[in-house]
């Protein structure tokens, strides 16, 4: 079996010194589409954002290995580079820098890590537009500021544009279906849709089931008081769905 | 520099020379000679010079020549292009303009060539404005637009050199006629002493866009903008300061007419031990008048930044409707940022509000960047620059005031 593209091992993470993850274990492979679902404050959140290096949050205990090297040392920007990609589940508003300022300045980081030359203005905004278009944002929206004024949908939509031009190996979706009206969600799981592929890897942490019927997960688990409490297939994802949390949250 | 008699010694030896080369303005040149001679100008100004001290502008040569090996040091100012600009040179007091590509209908003229007899200061409160008394006592021209109703003048940018003196005194008076419209670029790149009053008059119905860039100075530089905004007649203003060690910016905004509106929108940056100050007066008189004004200050390295904005709402001014917004942006624990809101209200139907706030850069915001590859720096660099240029408009973007902003932030 080939090594796992996210391997992590009795992972246990504090917040302003409160425990949150308390021996979390978990693996996904290259091509697996794993959901993570929970009750609100189970620690699905933390766990997003402490796999892409925020450094509010302290590891105490356990490891995170991506592609066999362990990464709880590394910045958050050489996670990035090193293809690792969180979708924010509240993308911040940084008026004053445009969107495609943004993604270009990120790109050309990714690049430059990589040993490539950036991208050239035209060919790089080709690109953008094409994948803007692919996922319903017009031109105008590239020149606004980053999440500037955009409504929840079109947040989370930008989001997904990110992760589609700075192709990551694995993608973290922290919530991108909350806050989506019916069309949007459709635009966003084709948007996931397209970055699957056999050697990618995508960690989709959510409340409910629903993004589940658009982006079919191989992998469901649950997470309950900062454990893994139950995996299953995507059936587990459907039984929640009808019978709530209690049942396992109670159990453990 | 030298001490404070000794420079009123020369002011007023240079005062009554220019009595004789420039009697137009005689009598108010007289009046503030004499208020020069009383020398309690600094005494008297402790308290509204508390930040930054009136004292370096009380010192320098004003009225000399410069010594030639001076110049071999100075900054090379730099300027922004906008396009179609009609463009005003102002050296000191002297000032140089194409006037051929000047319309019939945007009259451009000096003191120097004897204009009708004028009151130079009648819309400037000296009282408040004391180093108004250097200016007129040294003032050897004044550049003096005119803009006929009803005309639209495009944009005319206005760009304030080094002169051949010492230090520059400057005085530009910009008058619209009823319905006019101007775009005002004003643009400082004085590596002099400075004291500078740009002095506008909006007329009824008029409306006058004004960009003003204050490229970094190393020596003192004291600018006045005092506007007078007619009936219906609107101001905007967008404001861009950047370093220089010892700067203060007065700005006095007067709503005269009703429904006058004024929009001020600034921008100040200061770095190493820099002393900025910004001190804005706006005073609503008209009934319905508006106000609004956002003010970013960033201060890093042993900077000290200082914003004193003033909503003053005279007595009559029913239905003023007031804002300001005061954001600031503390990089350094050596850095100090003086925040100073202030309403002063005399009507009793009225909308005002004003708020102060100082912080750090938001570490959810750093992180974000971070998290799509920029290293650390890179991710600062970046959101300390949008703190500054947010609000930004495409003339001024495509003028190229980023690159300012780059240079600012790197060096």
């Amino acid at each position: 079996m080939s090594t796992p593209l996210l391997e992590i091992d009795d992972l246990h993470v504090t917040v302003a010194g409160t425990p949150i993850l308390k021996g979390l274990s978990l693996i996904v492979t290259a091509g697996e589409v794993a959901a993570i679902m929970g009750p609100n404050g189970s620690g699905k959140s933390t766990l997003a954002n402490v796999v892409a290096g925020h450094p509010g949050y302290e590891v105490t205990r356990g490891s995170i290995r991506y592609r066999g090297e362990s990464i709880g040392e590394l910045a958050p920007e050489a996670r990035a580079r090193a293809g690792i990609f969180l979708a924010f589940q509240y993308p911040v508003e940084i008026p004053g820098v445009s969107n495609m300022e943004f993604l270009k300045a990120a790109l050309d980081a990714h690049r430059t890590s990589r040993g490539e030359p950036s991208l050239s203005t035209v060919d790089f905004m080709k690109r953008v537009r094409g994948v803007a278009a692919s996922l319903d944002l017009s031109p105008e929206f590239l020149k606004r500021g980053v999440n500037e004024g955009f409504s929840g949908g079109e947040k989370k939509r930008n989001e997904i544009l990110q992760l589609l031009v700075l192709e990551p190996t694995l993608a973290i979706l922290d919530e991108t279906d909350s806050g989506l009206d019916i069309d949007a969600l459709h635009v966003v799981a084709d948007g996931v849709n397209r970055f699957r592929s056999n050697t990618n890897g995508i960690l989709l942490v959510t409340h409910y089931q629903r993004l589940l019927e658009h982006v079919v997960p191989d992998t469901v688990h649950v997470l309950a008081d900062g454990r893994i409490a139950k995996s299953g297939d995507r059936r587990l994802a459907l039984e929640l769905e009808r019978k709530g949390y209690g049942w396992i949250t109670d159990a453990a | 520099m030298q001490s404070e008699s000794s420079f009123i010694d020369t002011a007023l030896a240079r005062s009554r020379e220019l009595d004789r080369l420039l009697p137009l303005i005689a009598a108010e040149r007289r009046a503030s000679a004499s208020a020069l001679a009383r020398s309690t100008i600094a005494a008297d100004s402790t308290e509204t010079w508390k930040y930054l001290p009136i004292a370096p502008f009380l010192s320098e040569p004003f009225g000399v020549s410069a010594e030639q090996s001076a110049d071999a040091n100075r900054l090379h100012p730099q300027f922004l292009t906008f396009p179609k600009a009609l463009s005003i040179r102002v050296e000191g007091a002297c000032a140089i303009a194409d006037e051929s590509r000047f319309p019939d209908d945007v009259r451009l003229t000096t003191l120097r060539r004897g204009v009708a007899p004028l009151e130079l200061n009648a819309s400037i409160d000296v009282e408040r404005y004391p180093l108004t008394h250097v200016n007129t006592a040294l003032l050897d021209d004044a550049l003096l637009l005119a803009v006929d109703p009803g005309v639209d003048a495009g944009t005319i940018d206005v760009r304030f050199e080094s002169g051949a003196d010492a230090s520059n005194v400057s005085r530009v008076r910009i008058e619209l006629g009823a319905g006019s419209r101007l775009r005002l670029v004003e643009q400082h790149g004085e590596d002099r002493p400075t004291n500078a009053i740009v002095d506008l008059a909006i007329g009824a119905g008029a409306v006058i866009e004004h960009t003003r860039l204050l490229a970094a100075s190393t020596t003192p530089s004291w600018l006045l903008l005092t506007v007078r905004v007619g009936r219906d007649a609107a101001y905007e203003l967008a404001g861009h300061a950047l370093g220089s060690p010892t700067r203060r910016n007065d700005i006095h905004v007067r709503l005269d007419g009703e429904r006058a509106r004024t929009h001020i929108d600034l921008k100040c940056a200061a770095h190493r031990k820099h002393k900025l100050d910004h001190h804005v007066v706006v005073e609503h008189v008209g009934v319905d008048t508006i106000s609004r004004q956002t003010v970013h200050g960033l201060a890093t390295n042993q900077a000290e930044l200082t914003f004193d904005g003033r909503i003053h709402i005279r007595p009559g001014a029913q239905r003023s409707d007031a804002r300001l917004t005061n954001k600031n942006l503390l990089l350094d624990r050596r850095a100090r940022i003086n925040a100073k809101p202030e309403l002063e209200i005399y009507a009793n139907d009225v909308k005002c509000s004003h708020g102060a706030t100082v912080g750090q850069l938001d570490p959810n915001h750093v992180f974000y960047l971070r998290a799509r590859g920029l290293d650390e720096a890179a991710a600062r660099a970046m959101l300390t620059r949008a703190f500054l240029t947010t609000g930004l408009s495409d003339a001024l973007r495509d003028a190229g005031v980023l690159d300012l902003y780059a240079e600012f932030l790197a060096s």
